[in-house]
């Protein structure tokens, strides 16, 4: 497959600190592990451009943009929470990090790739229309959903984000409507940050029944994965038939991961890659993007990612085949 | 906490010559189950529920009658400047449904149902507010309690609620705390290496 990759050195000029967690450094090893695999050169290097003020604003008030821009500007240490550190130049890194991945998906739509990978920071999935949240400022995945719908005229977008934390924000933002299916994997949030995504929030009004949250007990590992793709995931895209699927890949559910307790393995990471690129091969010509989220033990992010983007260049044919044959 | 930062209001009345049907529907379509009665002043003189209605209505119909005809008169009732914990007793023990709230001349100015205990509590807790939680098991109360604070003071972290509560089994007493972040663990080791024992999710 032709997997197009969303990366940019001035990713690592939103500086957070030595000691944060989301830090340049993530993407380093990512880089770097990506290069020692061999996939880098595989993938087909697409171009970062800002993403337009309009842009963020399809899902973002336009207050709350304004507030990042103004509290980097005047050298604030961070935006909302103390979560959220910023440098003076986070705002443009974070609409770097937004232009990132509306570029790949125009490059999937334009078809000059089949899917691509976005190794963009900062994270989005927490980013709320009106704050930020957990390490979050703009949503890049909620506005690339937006683009897709208003700009290319899809009717249907599916975010499959299976982060270990909620994706509170990206459930918010679209938890009223019918044409973005949101289905977020995550650690209960009994037990883990931010507290939102019990399986009965299940979306509102029109919307209802077009939110999916699957919460796993602490310590569930590849197994429950496993089991909830089978019955629920899958099926669930499978019935709605998305024009497009977008991942919110986070891979802070691994094993060593400081922030969270589940135990997934990198082929764990590596199965359901596959099982999200053959079902969008299935339904939508295997359009799909996917973008990072978390994921905070550097050795094994990179790890994961390498082989998320494995799966990615995998070329299709017999693996797809005989993957829907023993998933079927 | 007062009752008054509890309670709901406003709160719908009903006027004691009110007639039975009239009372239902506004049982029905305020969806409620409790409506204090109060005269011309708004001070209370009674209390009436949606099964007093219904058992009025069982035994003869719906006919003629008034409220205060089949109303609980001067009801047990809380002011808005009590406690929290004078509702909350109230309710669990003697099982009513609502408390009406009053203020110094008696007059009702809210109710306070078990519904809203409820959201009392998720307000307690931090149930809505962004956070994550750390879990501790305490032996000596008063001195562990301190070391937890002083860690939370050094790292500067900001506390969503925190709640102590008796171990159900065997002694001492858990501790949940709630903090403001995605990440809690600089604040988890720094409670492990003064000594104090943090419950690890799921065991
Ligand atoms: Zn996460």
């Amino acid at each position: 497959m032709r997997t197009g990759l969303v990366y940019d050195d001035r990713f690592l000029d939103h500086d957070t600190g030595p000691q944060h967690p989301e830090r340049s450094d993530r993407l380093r090893a990512i880089v770097e592990r990506l290069k020692r695999d061999h996939h880098w050169d595989r993938c087909l290097r697409l171009p970062v451009e800002p993403a337009l003020v309009t842009s963020i604003q399809a899902v973002h008030d336009a207050t709350y943009i304004e507030h990042v821009r103004a509290t980097c500007e005047q050298g604030g240490a961070y935006v909302d929470v103390q979560d959220s550190a910023v440098c003076p130049v986070s705002f443009e890194v974070a609409r770097l990090a937004v232009g990132g991945v509306i570029g790949a998906v125009d490059a999937v739509m334009a078809g000059l790739c089949d899917n691509a990978f976005c190794a963009v920071r900062p994270p989005g999935h927490h980013a709320e229309r009106d704050r930020s949240m957990g390490f979050c400022l703009f949503n890049n995945v909620a506005v690339a959903a937006q683009h897709l719908i208003s700009q290319h005229r899809l009717g249907k977008v599916a975010i499959v984000d299976f982060d270990v934390h909620h994706g509170n924000g990206t459930q918010h933002i679209f938890e009223a409507r019918p044409d973005v299916l949101f289905i977020s994997l995550h650690e209960h949030p009994s037990y883990l940050y931010p507290g939102t995504g019990f399986s009965w929030e299940a979306g509102q009004d029109r919307g209802e029944g077009f939110t999916i949250n699957i919460p796993f007990d602490p310590h569930a590992g590849d197994e429950a994965y496993r089991h909830a793709f089978k019955h629920k995931v899958i099926p669930a895209l499978d019935a709605f038939g998305p024009d497009f699927v977008l991942i919110s890949a986070g891979f802070d559910a691994a094993c060593d991961d400081p922030l969270a307790h589940m135990q997934l393995s990198t082929l764990g990471f590596a199965w359901m890659t596959r099982q999200l690129k053959e079902l969008a091969e299935r339904v939508c010509s295997g359009r799909l993007v996917s973008v990072l989220e978390g994921g905070y033990d550097l050795r094994s992010l990179a790890e994961c990612v390498s082989a998320h983007v494995a799966v990615l260049l995998e070329e299709d044919g017999h693996d797809g085949l005989m993957g829907m044959k023993a998933g079927m | 906490m007062l009752i008054r930062d509890g309670m709901t209001r406003p709160v719908v009345t009903v006027a004691p010559e009110m007639l039975l049907p009239g009372v239902a529907s506004m049982l029905r379509d305020n969806r409620i189950h409790q409506l204090p009665v109060v005269d011309g002043e708004g001070v209370l003189v009674g209390i009436v529920t949606d099964r007093d209605v219904r058992d009025a209505r069982a035994v003869d119909g719906f006919d003629n009658r008034s409220v205060q005809s089949i109303m609980t008169p001067n009801p047990v009732s809380v002011r808005e400047t009590d406690t929290l914990e004078d509702a909350l007793l109230l309710l669990h023990r003697r099982r009513f449904g609502a408390l009406p709230v009053v203020d110094t001349k008696n007059r009702v100015v809210g109710i306070f149902a078990r519904h809203d205990c409820l959201r009392v509590l998720v307000e307690v807790l931090g149930l809505e507010q962004p956070g994550s939680r750390i879990e501790l098991h305490i032996d000596k109360a008063d001195d562990d309690l301190c070391k937890a604070v002083g860690v939370l003071g050094k790292l500067e972290a900001s506390l969503v609620s925190a709640v102590v509560t008796r171990e159900h089994t065997g002694e001492g007493r858990r501790v949940y705390l709630r903090l403001q972040t995605i990440d809690p663990t600089p604040a988890r080791k720094a409670m492990q290496r003064s000594g104090l024992r943090v419950i690890e999710p799921g065991d």
